[in-house]
C-alpha cells in the first residue's frame, strides 16, 4: 500500500509535467495548425539554458527564472512564429511537420554542440532536501511546484480560451482561418500569441523535469512523444481531456516502472525493463484505436504550393544509367577505407527511396522508416545466414507485415496521427525492442540485436561474386538505381495515380469510390517493405551493425534530407544516401559532427520557402533541358570518358579526376546556355518604316528626334495626321525640348 | 427509384443548417434542388454521398437503405458527385483525372470492356476537353475544372448524379449547352440532382424541383408550379410581395 501511494504520487507528478508540455502543444496545433515536434527540444533549450544561468553563473533561482522563462522563451516563441512557422501557410501537412522537425534537429544539434554531452551536468530539484509529510509518505517541494504548476497551467489555458479576448481569437482561428482573415481579425496575433505561450509552457515543463532525466538533452527532447500521446486523448484540441490524457500517462508510467520489475518477475524481468518507458507509447496506441472517426476531408481550401512533377521515363533510365557508371568509376578510384565507409549509402539510398511513394506521392506521413530498416536489417541477418539473398524477402515480407500493424489503428482518423502513430512506434523500438535480450519462441531462439550487434554476411547471388567492397559497391548502385525505375513505374501506372488523387482530395477519392483506407495500407505496406530491405543492403554493407544505427533521430535526418531534396525524386534518395552513408561530411567537417545536423535543420527550416525540395526547383530546370540536347551530353559524356581514360592509365590522380568529372556534369547546364547563344544571335528588333531608330530610343541619350519621325509614329499608331503647322504651333507637352529642337 | 432522402436533420452545434428535410430524384429526370445561399444545399449533398453524418434521416438508393455506409460504398452502389468547391485531383491531369476514376470503375466491374484510357477518350471527347487533356487540373480555370469534375464523375457510370453548381463559371452559350448534356445524361436512365442558381438552366432542365430556404424544405414540384409559389417567391427576395418576386421569376426565364 504504502508503494502504491508512493507510486501514484510521482505518477501524478509526471503526469503534471507531461501536462504542461501537451498543453502547451495542444495549444499551438490548434492556433496555428502546425503541430510542434521541437516541442521538447525548446524544452531542452530552456532546461539547458537555465542550468547555464543558475548552476554555472551562479545567479539566483528567481533571476534565473525569470529571464528564462519571463524573456527568452517567449521571445523564442515569437521569433519562431515570424522567421519560420508564418511562412507554412499554404504548404501541406507534411512540410509543416517536417520543418518543425527540421527545428528539432537544429535545437538537439546546437544543444549538444553548445553543452557538450560528455561534460556530466546536474540540475538539482528546486528546494533540494525540503520536503512534507503526506499520507505516510516524503514528498519533496519540488513535486509539490510540479503539481501546483500542472494545476495553474491548465485552469490558466482553460480560462485564456473561454474567456479572453486573445482567447477567444485564438479559437475563431482554429475553427476557421480564412473566415477570420475575412472577418477582419488578424490571425498573426492569436499565432504569435500563441507560439509565446507555448514555447514559455515547454520551458516550464523542460525546467521541472530536468532533474528527473539525468538532465541531457536527447531524454528531455524525446519528451514531446510522452506529451502528444495524452494531447492524442484530448483529440489534439481538448484541453481538459489532455490534462487527464497526462495524468493516466503518467500514472501508467510510474505503476509500469514499480511493478514491472525483475524482482517481481524473476524470468520476464529483463524484458520489461524498457516497457514502462514505452508505456505512453502503447497508451497512445491504445487512444488511437477508441477515438472516433475523423471525417474525410477535402483540398485544402488554398491551393497548395507543392506539386509533384511525372517523372519521363527518358529522365529516370539517364538517371540509372548515371548512377551506375558513377558507383563504376567511383567504385574504381575510391581509396579503399572510403570505400569500405561508402557502401553504406545505397542502403541509405534505399531507406530513402521508400520515403517516395508514401510521403511524397501519397501524402502519408511516416517517421518510422529508419526503425522498419532496422528490422530489415534483423530479418536479413537471422533469416538470411550466409548471405542468403531469401533475407532480404522475408526482409521486405515481415517489414510490409509490420508496417500494416502500425498503420491500421490510425487509418480512420486524420493524417497527423499516422505521423504520430509511426513516431511513437519508432520511438517504441529504440527504447524498449531493439534492445531486447534473447528469447524462445516455440522452439526457435529469437535475438533480436544478438544483445548488441547484428552480423551481416555480402549477399551469395548466384553467379555473381559480390564480396569485395568494390563489388558490393557497384552492386549497391545497380540495385539502387533498378528499384528507383520501380518508383518511377509505379508513379506513371494506375496506382501511382491513385496515390497522387488521395494525397490532393481524400473526399473526392471516395465519391469515385475509392477505398483510401485499402490504398494507404498497401503503400505503406510497400514502403515498410522497401525501407527493410534497404535496411539489409546496409547490413551487407557495414558488416555489423548495432541499434543505434537506428535511432529515432536518426531516422528523422534521413526523412529530412529526403524532404530538403524533394520528396519526388528519385535525386533525392540518392543524396540522402551520399550525405549520411559516406564519410563526405566527415571529410568535410571533420570536428564539427553536430554542423552537418544543423546544416540539415536550417536547410529544413527553409522548407517554407521552397516545399517542392531543391531538385525540383533547381536542379532539374537547368539538368532538364540537356536530355534534349544530344551535342552537349555526348560532350559532356566524351570529356568523362576521357577523364576516366587519363585516370586508369594514371595520366593524372585522384584529385584532378574528380574535380575534372565534376566540371564535365556541372558544365552541362553553362553549355546549353552558351549553345543557345550561338544557335540565336541577338537580333535588333526591324527600326519601323520612317523612323530613324527604334521608337524607345527616340530623342533618349542624344538620338535625333525629328519632325519625320512624329509622323511616321502617328501614322504607326494610326493617328489622324496634324497639318504640319499645327504640329509646330502646339508642342507636344512631353517632349517639348525634341519638338523644337527639330 | 432512384434517390430518397428522407427527414434529415443536420445540426451544427446550435446551428441547425437542414431540418427535417425529404427531397428525391428520379431516375431518368433531372431534379433541381434551389434555394438562396446558406439554404443547406451543400449539406445535403455531404449527407447523401456520406462526408456529412446527419443527426437524423435516411438515405436511400433505388430503395437500399445506405446510411450506414462509408462514402466509398455508396459510391460503389452508383453515386457520384461535383463538388462545389472543386476537389480535383491537381496534381494529375486532365485525362488523368478521368482515368482515375474509369480505373476504379473496371476494377470493381471485371467485366467492363472499355479501357480505362478509351474511356477518358471518350468523355474528353463528349465534354469537348480534349484540347485540355494534357493540363495540370490545378491550372485550370473554375468554369473548365467544373467539366472535368462533371467528367470524372461519369467515368464512374453513376446511376445517380449529384451536381452542384456545376455551371457557375460558364458563359451562356456553354449553360445552354450544358442544360442539353444534362438531358442527354438523364435520358441514360441516370437520377440527375442538381443544385445550382442560374434560374435560366434550372428552370429550362429540370422535370422537378425542391425548394430549401434556412435548412428547411419550403416547397416542390413542376417549374411552373415553383415559378408561382409565393413562398419561394418570400424567401428568393425577402418579401413576401408576390407580385414583384414573380416578375423577377419571370424574367430570369
Ligand atoms: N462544417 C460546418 N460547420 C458549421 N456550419 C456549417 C458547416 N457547413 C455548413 N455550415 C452552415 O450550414 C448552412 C448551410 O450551408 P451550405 O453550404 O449547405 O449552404 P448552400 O445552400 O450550399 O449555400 P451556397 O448556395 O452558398 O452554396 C450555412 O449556414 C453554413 O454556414
Ligand atoms: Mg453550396
Amino acid at each position: 500500500m504504502h508503494e502504491f501511494i508512493i507510486l501514484t504520487i510521482s505518477g501524478l507528478v509526471t503526469g503534471g509535467i507531461y501536462a504542461i508540455t501537451a498543453g502547451g502543444l495542444t495549444l499551438t496545433y490548434t492556433t496555428t495548425g502546425i503541430f510542434n515536434f521541437a516541442h521538447g527540444a525548446t524544452g531542452a533549450l530552456a532546461a539547458f539554458t537555465y542550468w547555464q544561468l543558475h548552476f554555472d553563473w551562479g545567479w539566483p533561482v528567481w533571476l534565473s527564472l525569470l529571464v528564462v522563462l519571463g524573456v527568452l522563451a517567449p521571445a523564442f516563441g515569437v521569433f519562431l512564429h515570424f522567421a519560420i512557422m508564418r511562412r507554412l501557410e499554404g504548404t501541406s501537412e507534411t512540410t509543416r511537420l517536417m520543418v518543425t522537425v527540421a527545428v528539432l534537429l537544429s535545437l538537439l544539434a546546437a544543444v549538444m554542440w553548445i553543452w557538450d554531452p560528455q561534460t556530466p551536468r546536474n540540475v538539482v530539484n528546486f528546494f533540494p532536501g525540503e520536503s512534507v509529510d503526506m499520507a505516510g509518505t516524503r514528498v519533496s517541494y519540488h513535486d509539490l511546484i510540479t503539481l501546483a504548476v500542472a494545476l495553474i497551467v491548465a485552469i490558466g489555458l482553460w480560462v485564456l480560451l473561454r474567456s479572453t479576448r486573445a482567447g477567444v481569437a485564438m479559437r475563431a482561428t482554429v475553427d476557421d482561418r480564412n473566415l477570420a482573415v475575412l472577418n477582419g481579425s488578424r490571425p498573426e496575433v492569436p499565432g504569435m500569441l500563441a507560439w509565446a505561450t507555448g514555447t514559455m509552457l515547454a520551458a516550464v515543463a523542460g525546467i521541472l523535469i530536468a532533474p528527473k532525466l539525468s538532465f541531457a538533452a536527447l531524454p528531455l527532447t524525446l519528451l514531446i512523444v510522452n506529451a502528444y500521446a495524452a494531447a492524442v486523448i484530448g483529440r489534439l484540441k481538448s484541453l481538459p481531456w489532455t490534462f487527464v490524457g497526462a495524468m493516466i500517462i503518467g500514472l501508467v508510467t510510474e505503476y509500469g516502472k514499480g511493478y514491472l520489475t525483475e524482482t517481481r518477475f524473476p524470468t520476464a524481468g529483463p524484458y520489461l525493463s524498457g516497457l514502462s518507458d514505452s508505456m505512453p507509447v502503447l497508451v497512445l496506441f491504445v487512444a488511437i484505436m477508441l477515438l472516433p472517426t475523423s471525417r474525410l476531408r477535402g483540398h485544402a481550401s488554398s491551393r497548395t504550393r507543392e506539386i509533384s512533377h511525372r517523372p519521363t521515363w527518358t529522365g529516370s533510365l539517364v538517371f540509372a544509367g548515371i548512377v551506375i557508371a558513377g558507383a563504376v568509376v567511383a567504385a574504381n578510384s575510391l581509396a579503399a577505407a572510403d570505400l569500405f565507409a561508402s557502401t553504406r549509402m545505397w542502403g541509405f539510398a534505399l531507406i530513402g527511396l521508400s520515403v517516395i511513394p508514401l510521403v511524397g506521392y501519397a501524402g502519408k506521413m511516416s517517421l518510422a522508416q529508419l526503425g522498419f530498416a532496422g528490422i530489415g536489417a534483423i530479418c536479413v541477418s537471422h533469416l538470411g545466414e550466409g548471405g542468403n539473398p531469401l533475407g532480404l524477402l522475408w526482409a521486405a515480407l515481415i517489414c510490409a507485415g509490420i508496417g500494416v500493424l502500425v498503420a491500421l489503428p490510425a487509418l480512420r482518423l486524420s493524417g497527423i496521427y499516422l505521423a504520430l502513430a509511426t513516431a511513437a512506434f519508432a520511438v517504441m523500438l529504440d527504447r524498449w525492442i531493439f534492445g531486447l535480450p534473447a528469447f524462445t519462441w516455440g522452439d526457435t531462439k529469437i535475438d533480436l540485436f544478438n544483445s548488441g550487434t547484428l552480423n551481416f554476411e555480402r549477399f551469395d547471388w548466384p553467379g555473381i561474386d559480390i564480396s569485395s567492397d568494390r563489388a558490393y559497391f557497384i552492386f549497391g548502385a545497380v540495385f539502387f538505381a533498378l528499384s528507383s525505375l520501380v518508383v518511377v513505374w509505379i508513379r506513371r501506372g494506375e496506382f501511382g495515380r491513385r496515390l497522387l488523387a488521395m494525397k490532393d482530395s481524400p473526399a473526392a477519392c471516395a465519391t469515385i469510390g475509392m477505398n483510401h483506407k485499402l490504398t494507404t495500407l498497401t503503400v505503406f505496406g510497400l514502403s515498410a517493405a522497401m525501407a527493410g530491405v534497404g535496411g539489409g543492403i546496409l547490413g551487407g554493407a557495414a558488416g555489423t551493425l548495432s541499434p543505434v544505427n537506428f535511432d529515432f533521430t536518426a531516422g528523422l535526418s534521413v526523412l529530412m534530407l529526403m524532404v530538403i531534396a524533394g520528396l519526388t525524386s528519385p535525386g533525392a534518395a540518392l543524396f540522402a544516401g551520399i550525405f549520411l552513408g559516406t564519410p563526405l561530411m566527415t571529410n568535410l567537417f571533420p570536428d564539427y559532427a553536430q554542423l552537418t545536423t544543423i546544416l540539415i535543420g536550417l536547410n529544413g527550416i527553409a522548407l517554407g520557402k521552397n516545399p517542392n525540395g531543391f531538385i525540383a526547383a533547381k536542379i532539374r530546370p537547368e539538368w532538364e533541358p540537356a536530355l534534349g540536347r544530344p551535342v552537349v551530353l555526348a560532350g559532356s559524356a566524351a570529356a568523362q570518358l576521357a577523364l576516366i581514360v587519363l585516370r586508369f592509365t594514371d595520366v593524372i590522380g585522384n584529385w584532378p579526376f574528380v574535380l575534372g568529372i565534376l566540371l564535365a556534369v556541372i558544365g552541362i547546364p553553362a553549355a546549353l546556355k552558351i549553345e543557345v547563344m550561338i544557335k540565336a544571335p541577338r537580333t535588333e528588333p526591324e527600326v519601323p518604316e520612317g523612323l530613324s531608330g527604334q521608337p524607345e530610343g527616340l530623342g533618349l541619350n542624344g538620338n535625333r528626334f525629328e519632325a519625320a519621325d512624329i509622323e511616321a509614329l502617328d501614322k504607326l499608331i494610326a493617328l489622324p495626321s496634324l497639318p504640319a503647322a499645327a504640329t509646330a504651333a502646339a508642342p507636344s507637352p512631353i517632349l517639348p525640348g525634341a519638338r523644337h529642337g527639330a | 427509384m432512384g434517390l430518397e432522402v428522407e427527414g434529415v436533420t443536420v445540426r451544427f452545434g446550435g446551428h441547425t443548417a437542414l431540418n427535417n428535410v425529404d427531397i428525391w430524384a428520379h431516375e431518368g429526370k433531372v431534379t433541381g434542388l434551389i434555394g438562396p445561399n446558406g439554404a443547406g444545399k451543400t449539406t445535403i449533398f455531404n449527407v447523401i454521398t456520406g462526408l456529412q453524418p446527419p443527426s437524423s434521416g435516411q438515405v436511400r438508393m433505388d430503395g437500399r437503405d445506405v446510411s450506414k455506409l462509408a462514402p466509398y460504398r455508396r459510391a460503389r452502389l452508383g453515386m457520384a458527385r461535383t463538388f462545389q468547391r472543386l476537389e480535383l485531383f491537381g496534381s494529375l491531369s486532365v485525362r488523368e483525372n478521368i482515368q482515375v476514376a474509369a480505373a476504379q470503375y473496371r476494377r470493381l466491374h471485371r467485366g467492363t470492356k472499355e479501357t480505362p484510357q478509351d474511356t477518358a477518350a471518350r468523355l474528353l471527347h463528349r465534354l469537348d476537353l480534349t484540347a485540355i487533356a494534357h493540363v495540370r487540373a490545378d491550372q485550370l480555370p473554375t468554369g473548365q475544372g467544373r467539366v472535368v469534375e462533371l467528367a470524372r464523375s461519369l467515368a464512374c457510370r453513376p446511376k445517380i448524379l449529384l451536381l452542384d453548381e456545376p455551371a457557375s463559371g460558364q458563359d451562356d452559350e456553354e449553360t445552354r449547352g450544358f442544360g442539353q448534356l444534362l438531358r442527354e445524361i438523364a435520358a441514360d436512365g441516370v437520377a440527375v440532382l442538381l443544385v445550382e442558381h442560374d434560374m435560366d438552366l434550372v428552370m429550362n432542365t429540370c422535370d422537378e424541383l425542391h425548394v430549401l430556404d434556412f435548412g428547411k424544405k419550403i416547397a416542390n414540384g413542376t417549374c411552373d408550379e415553383i415559378r408561382h409559389n409565393a413562398a419561394v417567391q418570400a424567401a428568393y427576395l425577402g418579401t413576401a410581395d408576390a407580385a414583384e418576386a414573380d416578375e423577377v421569376l419571370q424574367e430570369s426565364v
